[in-house]
């Protein structure tokens, strides 16, 4: 039986941005709404800071939501990859022309692994 | 080759926004942006998340560096121009934000590459008075309902 606890949202206020987090066993889902840029990448990054203080098996950074995704949010997942290694694994969520392509461009995706959606992620690191 | 004078072309569309180099009207600014592209270009969804991040990008990039030595904040202009097929966007501050240290973190520094690699023609100049960007991006059709849209003479 998965143990998902819905535990906290903050709204930054900029409207449409949003960040939750969840988990699905020992796994945490950092999911985020809206645009992620200068102005709200440092709230992502804090909420991932969060998660991983609590120790989790893996990090997912969930961008299905996320319709910008600026070099500011892309920094933010490639730091927060750094903070996690070699304890925690990260990977992202994202599929579409405004995240995933700019993380296939950037070469990000070299070494943070992407799925295009929730399911395949959760799949792959609970296998 | 384009004149640098800039012509009352009444037929190109044309955008422009003056604003304070800060995080927040990059962000409103850049929204505005969007919705002008998808009112008077005709391109895909990956054609408007590429112009749009890569404008982003030159936006953000005054409002972060540009005026960090000064006592306060100045401005960044966006000015776009789409005639013919080509979209060109330039944007501008008054403050030193470009140099050429080669020595970047991993973390840091995606900004110019990103430009480059969305737009069809980047160049980044510094002046006395502060940097220039210019991105073109070509082959961009006009909206059909555009008014004053024109095809290649």
């Amino acid at each position: 039986m998965d143990a998902q606890q819905e535990s906290s949202s903050t709204n930054s206020d900029v409207a449409n941005f949003a960040i939750g987090e969840k988990w699905v066993g020992s796994v945490a889902i950092v999911s985020a709404t809206g645009a992620i840029d200068m102005l709200t990448a440092p709230e992502l990054a804090q909420a991932i800071r969060t998660s991983l203080d609590k120790q989790p098996t893996a990090v997912i950074v969930d961008l299905t939501d996320v319709d910008f995704l600026a070099s500011a949010g892309m920094q933010v997942l490639v730091a927060a990859n750094e903070d996690a290694e070699p304890d925690t694994r990260l990977v992202v969520v994202a599929d579409g022309p405004a995240t995933s392509r700019p993380l296939k461009i950037t070469g990000i995706t070299n070494f943070i692994d992407l799925y295009p959606n929730l399911d395949d992620a959760l799949e792959k690191l609970t296998a | 080759m384009n004149s640098p004078t800039r012509r009352a072309d009444t037929a190109d569309a044309q955008f422009l926004r003056v604003v304070a180099a800060d995080a927040r009207t990059v962000s409103t600014v850049r929204n505005e942006f969007g919705r002008w592209i998808r009112t008077h270009l005709a391109v895909d969804e990956e054609r408007i998340s590429d112009i749009v991040l890569a404008v982003n990008e030159a936006l953000a990039n005054s409002a972060e560096f540009a005026y960090r030595t000064f006592p306060k904040a100045g401005t960044v202009s966006l000015e776009a121009r789409h005639g013919a097929a080509s979209l060109v966007v330039e944007v501008s501050d008054n403050g030193v934000w470009y140099d050429e240290d080669p020595v970047r973190s991993r973390t840091r520094g995606r900004g110019i590459p990103l430009m480059k690699a969305l737009s069809d023609g980047a160049t980044i100049e510094r002046r006395p008075d502060g940097t220039l960007v210019r991105l073109r991006f070509d082959d961009c059709g006009a909206a059909a309902d555009r008014p004053g849209a024109m095809s290649d003479a």
